[in-house]
């Protein structure tokens, strides 16, 4: 592994290409099986994610291996790193699976939690894409047995 | 939300992942938006899902609750340099106690998990939300004596001691089960005067003897023992601790023992994690007041820190020491209630 190079090109489905230290880019799981395996060329294609998504990613990835960096600004990089639009946070999360970085993918999730714990039944359907496929009489019943939860 | 065409949908179990963090109220909520959610919230693979990773998110927030001549008050925690911190009254319980013979007051007890009480006395057990008015009272079952019912996630347990320590228990899951069913093959000896400690989805207790700790798994209905220290059972032999409780010591397994002194000078701590670690805390240094504590004084335990309250009866304070258990250190807030 240690003989492959210190660099790997990263390119993103809108043809953009990123050039990265490979111990960073080993944060992605999915990067790193491929570098494991030896079946990295020159250039890793990531098919399912923008350059737009990306430069987040990496934006984290860096600051997250930056040396000496305290737990305090860590976590204060994180608290407005996930301060994002909507749609954004939507990219990342499906970037974060792609690439398989448990610990960034637990981050995004956290903030969606955060954003909808509140939020009523119509509202979740829109943020997931959800069908509403009960009848109305059928929905009601559901509500009246959980009323205590719509306080 | 604008979808664009583009965006693709957050994959199920993504979505599944992020509901096994949201709270027991949204959940519940959330059983309207499609058949798939309202089965999932019910099933057993999911509240299993839901019970582990809700408390490994949900570690530190601590809720302090405390009962002042009979009012309930709720104690926010944010402090500023621990002395003034929020408080209000928690109208719902009175309710609750409605529902329950008032005249057993003294045998009431309550518990918490998952942001759920459970209460109970000798004849009723009840369920209630903080944060709702919502109060369940469970079917009633013939028994004998309630020890302890420990709430866990949607079942109920309730073991009860019939003679010698020798238990028998039953099971009650909500939404599912309409009368309590007993569990089969529950004969252990169970210590009648401790009560149970509930973490990740297992009940500890500990056995009549003392020499081991009886662990029930909720979900499978199962046994195991484990047994306890040697350090810690051969304390109890010389009278060396006064009192002492099981605890959740950071998703572990603890014993928390008192030495038999007035002034609670330090507490032992053991905590499991294949073997048994002992460690030794002091109180606070500094802390000029005399401080007799026992088990009765650790109002609550779990997370990351064990909290323990004392009232200076003499200026109407309540005193609440978190000992934090990853750093090792205390703290303190203050609560003044005006009566």
């Amino acid at each position: 592994m240690s003989s492959s190079t210190k660099f790997l090109t990263l390119k993103t489905c809108d043809d953009k290409k990123f050039v990265l230290d490979e111990a960073i880019a080993v944060r992605s799981q999915t990067i790193k099986n491929m570098v494991e395996d030896d079946c990295v060329s020159n250039v890793i294609p990531l098919p399912n994610v923008d350059s737009k998504t990306m430069t987040k990613v990496i934006e984290y990835w860096k600051k997250h291996s930056e040396e000496g960096i305290s737990k305090d600004m860590l976590m204060d990089f994180d608290k407005a790193f996930v301060k994002v639009h909507h749609s954004i946070l939507h990219a990342l999360i499906l970037a974060a699976n792609f690439l398989n970085d448990k610990e960034m993918l637990d981050m995004m999730c956290q903030e969606v939690v955060d954003r909808i714990k509140g939020k009523t039944p119509e509202e979740i359907r829109k943020e997931f894409d959800i069908k509403n496929d009960f009848t109305p009489e059928e929905e009601e019943e559901i509500r009246k047995e959980n009323a205590w939860a719509f306080e | 939300m604008a979808v664009n065409t583009e965006e693709r949908s957050i994959p199920h179990d993504i979505t599944i992942q992020i509901f096994s963090w949201l709270p027991v109220t949204s959940l519940m909520r959330f059983r309207c938006v499609s058949k798939f959610y309202n089965t999932i919230v019910l099933e057993l693979d999911f509240v299993d899902l839901h019970s582990s990773n809700y408390s490994k998110i949900n570690r530190g927030d601590t809720k302090l609750i405390t009962c002042i001549h009979g009012v309930w008050y709720s104690i926010e925690k944010h402090d500023e340099d621990g002395n003034a911190t929020k408080f209000y009254q928690i109208q719902n319980f009175d309710k609750l106690y409605n529902h329950i013979n008032i005249h057993l007051k003294y045998r009431l007890c309550f518990d918490y998990d998952s942001g759920l009480f459970c209460t109970w006395g000798v004849q009723y057990i009840a369920i209630s939300n903080p944060s709702s008015r919502e109060v369940r009272c469970l079917p009633y079952l013939k028994c004998f004596d309630v020890l302890s019912p420990k709430k866990k996630k949607y079942k109920v347990v309730l073991i009860i001691d019939i003679e010698e320590g020798l238990s028998r228990a039953w099971v009650f899951t909500l939404d599912i089960d309409t009368s309590w069913r007993e569990m089969i093959k529950y004969n252990q000896h169970i210590s009648p005067c401790k009560t149970a400690i509930c973490i990740s989805g297992i009940i500890y207790r500990f056995s009549y003897s003392l020499v081991c700790i009886v662990a029930l798994d909720v979900k499978s209905e199962s046994f195991t023992r484990i047994a306890t220290s040697i350090e810690f059972h051969n304390g109890l032999c010389g009278s060396g601790y006064e009192d002492y409780m099981l605890i959740d010591a950071n998703g572990k397994l603890g014993i928390l023992t008192f030495p038999p002194f007035r002034r609670t000078k330090y507490i032992n701590l053991w905590i499991f994690d294949e073997e048994w670690e002992h460690q030794i805390f002091q109180f606070p240094l500094g802390w000029k007041h005399d401080i007799e504590l026992n088990t009765k004084k650790v109002c609550k335990y779990g997370s990351e820190e064990i909290v323990f309250a004392i009232n200076m009866t003499s200026s109407d304070v309540l005193v609440f020491f978190f000992f934090f258990l990853s750093c090792q250190e205390f703290g303190v807030i203050w609560f003044e209630y005006k009566l």
